[in-house]
């Protein structure tokens, strides 16, 4: 059985303009298998991180339901971590405080709450920061927080909306290596949102690149690199398979854009 | 002033160069203290100066700091002072921890309570309109001219700002800070106490801020005319009596108590919300 599948998603939201409502996906399916690493791409205001929020469950679809492990997603669950693009940490708390979050909610005590935020303080490479606030760490230090709490969860699957977008270039490469070579130990399955296509490709066994709103699965495409995948930025085959996509992609936006101006 | 001529103003004041150089880049903190002092003390010697050596004003009218003083050392020696900053003070402490308590328990009500919110709102604002002082003389038939007079109007003053900071301070929750809480498990609750609530807190306080400062107003003009004690009474008494001294010496302690409870509040604003303070570390 596979671990996640999204079954004929259909989500329409009003504006707060009111008038029509808005299509954000339309019949949008497809099955995740138990620790891949699936990316999301698509072009911006494609409905992928309402997407991603439904397949957790924050989100109620207006139509179609996400099963996971055969059961529907009724609501949001700890145990499919989140890891957000404005890393969601609360400024009043340290580091190590903001980590504990999760196993707080879940009532865990004190004591192993404690013991097990220190152990994902060194699992990212954080130590020294326990007691620092989100406003003193730099962007890729309050996403190793984020990460780390999500860690906390021993989670069956994560859930990252485009989790490297606020960082700068060359932090967002170090955070995809880290990225990797901490969930090579725990082999998660994983749900990435990204708009960025070179992400996508060295990150994900597999992409779901998705339409122009209203987003539809526009295609499924594995990517064939072994792991680990250290060099493959610098071979042919990245470089084609990149030009592949991005064509794909600029269709999409300039599609979207001319359905836009011209109402539709 | 150029560059060469800073300097040797700098040496001319017997400044040494590091001081100079520093003084040349920014605002010191050195130099703040230094002119301000410096201010305050020409300010107080002219005041002097121009009217008892000169005689260019009645001191009946302006006063002066001599005169000041000796105002001071009667009202100390003959204990009406601590009589009447006693009473004030009591006055707006029970005003103002009333006003603390409701404000802000009806604000954060308002704000996580949509009916109430509704049906509250209309009275707030027409309340906040008016110029509290527009009710005490409403004040006075209802409550007398007692302790309970002044703790009202005190009370009115103070609890708006407090209920409105409150009430901005839960409804400007940060929503992604919601939605991380809500994605790890937080039951309502949890979002309430332990993501709202601390989000609010630099609102509340920046309220209390405000609402000692109306208090202070407040108590004033309630003693001015519906008192025989306090500050306020003291400062309307002083100048039916024409005696500008003693009128300046208690103006002097009020501004003393609103400058000590705003500065008091002020700093642990800062240390409460650091982050809002701060700027980030990328």
């Amino acid at each position: 059985m596979n671990h996640i599948r999204v079954d004929q998603i259909n989500h329409s939201f009003q504006t707060v303009s009111g008038g029509d409502p808005i299509l954000a996906l339309k019949d949008v399916s497809f099955e995740i298998e138990q620790g891949e690493f699936v990316s999301l791409l698509g072009p911006s205001g494609c409905g992928k991180t309402t997407l991603l929020r439904i397949m957790h469950g924050l989100i109620k679809p207006t139509e179609g339901r996400t099963l996971v492990d055969g059961k529907t997603v009724t609501g949001p669950d700890p145990r499919r971590a989140m890891v957000f693009q404005d890393f969601g940490l609360l400024p009043w708390r340290t580091a190590l405080h903001n980590i504990e979050m999760g196993l707080e909610f879940q009532g865990v005590n004190k004591e192993a709450r404690r013991k097990t935020a220190a152990e994902m303080i060194n699992v990212v490479g954080l130590e020294g920061f326990e007691k620092h606030y989100p406003h003193q760490l730099s962007g890729g230090m309050k996403q190793r927080v984020g990460l780390a709490r999500a860690l906390t969860m021993s989670p069956e699957s994560f859930f990252m909306d485009e989790p490297f977008a606020s960082l700068d270039a060359q932090m967002r490469e170090l955070m995809q290596e880290e990225l990797l070579r901490i969930w090579s130990q725990f082999k998660t399955t994983v749900v990435f949102v990204t708009h960025g296509i070179d992400e996508a490709i060295y990150l994900s066994d597999r992409i779901i690149v998705m339409s122009a709103r209203p987003g539809r699965v526009k295609l499924e495409i594995k990517i064939p690199f072994p792991r680990p995948r250290h060099g493959v930025r610098a071979t042919p085959e990245f470089a084609h398979l990149r030009e592949e996509l991005w064509e794909i992609l600029k269709g999409e936006i300039q599609y979207g854009r001319m359905r836009e101006t011209v109402g539709g | 002033m150029s560059g060469k001529q800073s300097d040797r103003t700098g040496s001319l004041l017997g400044l040494s160069p590091v001081v100079v150089q520093r003084i040349k880049k920014g605002w010191t903190s050195q130099e703040r203290a230094i002119i301000s002092t410096l201010s305050i003390l020409a300010f107080l010697t002219i005041w002097e100066v121009v009217v008892i050596y000169f005689k260019r004003i009645d001191p009946l009218f302006a006063s002066a700091p001599s005169i000041i003083f000796a105002a001071g050392q009667e009202l100390v020696a003959s204990g009406e002072l601590f009589r009447h900053a006693g009473v004030t003070l009591q006055n707006l402490i029970i005003g103002f921890v009333l006003a603390a308590i409701v404000g802000n328990f009806v604000g954060i009500a308002m704000g996580r309570m949509k009916y109430l919110d509704f049906a509250a709102t209309p009275f707030v604002d027409a309340l906040n309109a008016v110029p509290r002082i527009a009710f005490l003389p409403l004040i006075i038939i209802w409550f007398g001219i007692g302790i309970w007079s002044k703790v009202v109007l005190v009370f009115l003053g103070a609890v708006f700002p407090m209920l409105i900071n409150a009430y901005e301070g839960v409804r400007g929750t940060d929503p992604k800070l919601i939605e991380a809480a809500r994605a790890y498990g937080a039951t309502e609750r949890d979002i309430f106490f332990k993501v709202v609530f601390p989000a609010a807190i630099p609102f509340i306080v920046a309220g209390l801020r405000q609402g000692v400062g109306r208090a202070l107003i407040s108590v004033i003009v309630a003693e001015f005319f519906a008192s025989n004690a306090g500050l306020g009474y003291l400062i309307q008494f002083s100048g039916a009596t024409f005696r500008t001294g003693h009128l300046f010496v208690a103006i002097l302690v009020v501004a003393i108590f609103g400058i000590l409870a705003t500065y008091g509040i002020r700093v642990s604003e800062k240390r409460i919300a650091p982050w809002l303070h701060e700027r980030h570390a990328d």
